[in-house]
């Protein structure tokens, strides 16, 4: 019982460690799908776009916690 | 000719089970010296067992999946799974959390284990159970890994034999120095591969959406270099925030 626990506890923390960001991950995938699909913009920019959302995504995840964690 | 494709999908598979093994070793050496080396050896290969039995069972399965379907789901695993592993990195590297300690890890499982009670004569049942779950648990993200760069596109063996490699690679030098190794370069790999499977996603999730990389699968690598990159200059920040 203890092992499964701890499986699903470590399945939950390889995608969703940091829930949020998985969470704006979802929401940047979708914001490219529907610029593709909606909107006769070249496919090579939705790419660079989808890129460029994950980096800032990352960049605000990683400097929010970090202010958090100098704010305890 | 091997293809920037492949030879993202074998080092990726190679770099992060050298990182997970590192981890499981110093759990196995642990148990082997305080609970003995039947009980850890038992431990270990019932759970390289189990995951090379999950590799076999589920990887062949999604090389019957077309590749259209499931670019998208494993192309968003591989995204939020390479982001989390890339911002622990970068939180590591910029001094914002602590870095991974073998020895300290090492220490506090052998405090742990001693705690257990008396080893038994025969066969040690904690020892081994410990070693298992060590290993199962830090082989889960190689076998995924391994699945998810690997399935789809022909490249599960050479995926598997990357991941093979680094755990005899890695298991042969502990064998020689019986002590935690913690002069292996965990958080430097982690960044590496971090930027690999991220990079991986936003390719994969892209191609599933009909985007056209330009450079096709040298996408791989320049995408790989933007995260990378984006979090060297991060972590450079952070640890200027913090002096």
């Amino acid at each position: 019982m203890k092992l499964l626990r701890e499986l699903a506890s470590e399945i939950y923390s390889m995608f969703a460690g940091d829930a949020a960001m998985s969470v704006f991950v979802v929401i940047i995938v979708c914001a490219a799908a529907a610029l593709r699909y909606l909107t006769p913009l070249p496919s090579y920019l939705i790419g660079f776009g989808l890129l460029a959302g994950c980096l800032v995504l990352l960049a605000l995840r990683v400097f929010s916690y970090s202010a958090k964690a100098r704010g305890r | 000719m091997i293809t920037a494709h492949a030879f993202t999908a074998i080092s990726t598979a190679f770099l992060a089970s050298v990182v997970e093994v590192t981890e499981a070793y110093t759990i196995v050496l642990a148990v082997g010296l305080s609970r003995g080396w039947r009980s850890a050896s038992a431990g270990t290969f019932a759970a390289l067992a189990f995951l090379a039995i999950a590799v076999a069972a589920f990887g062949p399965l999604l090389e019957e999946v077309p590749l259209s379907n499931l670019q998208l789901p494993i192309g968003l695993l591989l995204l939020v799974f390479g982001m989390g592993w890339l911002r622990k990195a970068i939180l590591r590297a910029g001094g914002v959390i602590p870095l991974h300690d073998e020895s300290a890890i090492f220490a506090n499982e052998m405090a742990r284990l001693q705690r257990a009670g008396m080893r038994s004569k025969g066969f040690d049942m904690p020892g081994a159970f410990t070693a298992f779950q060590g290993v199962l648990l830090e082989g889960l993200e190689v076998v995924f890994i391994v699945i998810a760069v690997g399935a789809g596109r022909g490249l599960l063996v050479p995926a598997s034999v990357g991941a093979a490699l680094a755990c005899v690679l890695v298991l042969l030098i502990g064998a020689l120095i019986h002590k935690p190794l913690s002069r292996v370069p965990e958080n430097t790999l982690k960044f590496a591969v971090g930027a690999m499977l991220t990079s991986f996603g936003i390719f994969w999730v892209g191609e599933a959406l009909g985007i056209a990389w330009p450079g096709a699968d040298l996408a791989l690598v320049y995408i790989a270099a933007a995260f990378l990159l984006l979090g060297l200059t991060a972590a450079s920040r952070l640890r200027r925030l913090s002096i």
